[in-house]
């Protein structure tokens, strides 16, 4: 016998009752309410909810309208006070840009760099800005992370010094986002763990560890953890919202978009893109604008709809080339050769593979010169050329062996008997999926395919 | 890891130049005086009148959070966002210690839940939040329907749309603004 299936009212029906909106609800739905213990709790927190709107509104106009107080004997002394510190504030935002032009180059002495400056609380801040400015962390993210580590180190030398617990949190957040960035995710994770304990330790506000749980967040969609990963960037995104900064609840939505779309979860991803994209500007984010409209674009491909993956990968192209994002005008042709794939343009797909494959050369991508030309090489098998597809594998095994891939199962088992069927069984595609996915810091369960 | 998943989305995260690139240009001129002298008036009123707080307390507090966001000075690009709700949260830890204090001293077992008002409050302050969050037509939408009481139908005609598109995007928008109360 069939189970009958209890169909609760909608929020908007519920919410009009909440409101004393009779009219606005229909008639099922009062008498619902009066027999449904479930709908009866949600239309009371919806009531909390109205409430709360009106209580909200009341508070803003409240304060656009409060009236001025006279001041109190220690006002003056306290705006004083304040006026000073940003006077100083002013001062090391100016060194901490010195200080990025110093920190790039290669051949600087960061310990020395850091030694100079940890002592004065002048040039703690200097340190400071210089780690949160988002132009030098994630433009030379190795070096943000060398200079963060040195911070770790020469703070660890002065114990006793109560002032450092800010700088090393921020100093601990920026050596997670290096470690990610070249797929040291367990270091990754580690240190955005020991961000969040130096924060707690320095007493820091609810901003300051919804950050360290965007970091951490981030480093768990590379581990696969979504679930977790999803309810910290939620959380942050809140409270990135609560203190007004879009251009942060851009980037945690961004964040969710990339973890729902490699948990398979395409069409809530574009949804989440989107919201990203209204809340960053593509000036001053150009780089997670870019970012987005390009994983927003792979999300349309996969859905297949390739006419709008295609409108967003020009538009990601177009902003990656504006900003001189070079990585990213990169990955975007490496997307639109996919595109082209998955559409069965297979000779297209053939020549940009080959021609992305020169780029990679050119800006000495290593790992990307084989991922470009395992597509290439997968294209000539499924256009019918196999005798080229097993000489440009036999040319892949050659790049393979100086990268990090040698040792891949998927690659390895390939490799050990190139045979013309094997696009057939999926086996090259499924060595790319492989690949890819170590790229990115995945390691991918394998099961040797059954070869003709 | 889910059938199809696609591992080599891009890291999202960076919002500058890659190396070699020019480096970008911040807004890093803030108008001192300015934020100085609109908001601290008024962060204290409003210390004083909705959290019990005194005059000297809401003066302390507000220059706590003046001074602590210099410490993070370019993460934070809407400065007085970020110092209002730096504010609140201060006062809200300030009424909690109050009641903890309360339940202490009249030897209560959990102080009476909310009987200050500052759940209110709090619920406020979570659905100011939850407003940034939603697209500016939907916010104007949620605030017309509850504040002004427009009808569905003199919202559609508003918005240009039918009956039926604003009481899917008001029941959008109430799911979404649902999650953002305090538990």
């Amino acid at each position: 016998m069939p189970r009958a299936v209890k169909v609760h009212s909608a929020e908007a029906d519920l919410f009009a009752l909440a409101l004393g909106r009779e009219a606005d609800a229909p008639s099922e739905t009062r008498g619902h309410v009066a027999t449904c213990a479930t709908c009866a709790r949600r239309e009371r927190e919806l009531a909390a909810l109205a409430d709360a709107v009106t209580l909200e509104n009341e508070l803003s106009e409240e304060f656009e309208a409060a009236p001025p107080r006279p001041p109190s004997p220690r006002a003056g002394e306290r705006r004083e006070r304040f006026l000073a510190l940003a006077f100083r504030s002013d001062a090391a935002l100016a060194e901490a840009d010195a200080l990025i032009e110093d920190a790039r180059d290669d051949g600087t002495d960061l310990d020395a760099l850091v030694g100079s400056r940890i002592g004065t609380p002048g040039g703690r801040l200097a340190l400071l800005y210089t780690l949160q400015r988002s132009n030098f962390t994630s433009g030379v993210p190795q070096r943000a992370r060398a200079l963060a580590s040195a911070i770790v180190k020469a703070a660890g030398r002065r114990a006793d010094d109560p002032g450092l617990g800010a700088l090393v949190a921020e100093a601990r957040a920026i050596e997670s986002h290096g470690f990610l960035s070249i797929g040291r995710l367990s270091e990754a994770r580690e240190s955005a763990r020991a961000a969040r304990r130096a924060h707690a330790d320095a007493g820091s506000d609810a901003f300051s560890h919804a950050l360290c749980d965007y970091f951490e967040a981030s480093v768990m969609c590379f581990q696969g953890e979504f679930g977790p990963a999803e309810r910290l960037l939620r959380g942050a995104a809140r409270v990135f919202a609560e203190h007004a900064q879009d251009h942060w609840v851009g980037r945690a939505e961004g964040m969710l978009a990339s973890a729902l779309s490699q948990k398979g979860d395409k069409r809530r991803a574009l949804a989440a893109y989107d919201a990203a994209l209204e809340r960053l500007d593509p000036e001053q984010d150009a780089n997670a604008v870019a970012t987005c409209l390009l994983n927003r674009s792979r999300c349309l491909g996969a859905l297949g709809r390739f006419e709008a993956a295609q409108q967003g990968f020009a538009q990601a192209l177009q902003a990656a080339r504006r900003h001189h994002l070079d990585a990213l005008v990169f990955g975007v042709r490496q997307n639109l050769a996919e595109l082209d794939m998955l559409r069965g343009d297979l000779e297209r797909a053939l020549a940009s593979f080959r021609a992305v494959a020169e780029d990679a050369d050119r800006l000495g991508l290593e790992e990307d010169q084989v991922v470009t030309r395992l597509a290439a090489a997968e294209c000539l098998g499924r256009l019918g050329r196999s005798d080229e597809m097993i000489a440009a594998l036999r040319a892949i095994g050659r790049l393979v062996a100086v990268t990090d891939l040698r040792g891949n199962p998927a690659w390895t088992e390939l490799a050990s008997r190139l045979d013309p069927g094997d696009v057939d069984v999926g086996l090259v595609s499924e060595v790319r999926r492989h690949v890819d996915a170590a790229l990115s810091g995945f390691t991918l369960p394998f099961r040797a395919a059954k070869r003709a | 890891m889910a059938a199809g998943a696609s591992q080599n989305d891009i890291s999202f995260g960076s919002d500058g130049p890659l190396d070699g690139a020019a480096p970008g240009t911040f807004p890093d001129t803030w108008d001192w005086e300015g934020l100085d002298g609109h908001l601290r008036p008024r962060l204290v009123t409003v210390g004083i009148r909705r959290f019990g707080c005194t005059a000297e307390e809401a003066e302390d507090l507000v220059q706590d959070v003046f001074e602590a966001v210099l410490v993070k000075r370019p993460r934070v690009r809407n400065a007085e966002g970020y110092l209002v709700s730096a504010f609140f949260n201060r006062c809200f830890d300030r009424v909690e210690q109050r009641a903890r204090q309360m339940t202490l001293e009249l030897g209560l077992e959990t102080a009476p839940a909310g009987a200050d008002g500052s759940e209110r409050l709090l619920n406020a302050f979570h659905v100011r939040g939850a407003f940034r969050r939603l697209t500016p037509v939907c916010r104007q939408l949620i605030r017309s329907y509850c504040l002004m009481r427009v009808s569905l139908a003199e919202a559609a005609a508003n918005s240009g749309c039918t009956v039926p598109a604003v009481w899917k995007r008001i029941n959008q928008c109430i799911k979404r603004m649902r999650t953002c109360l305090a538990p």
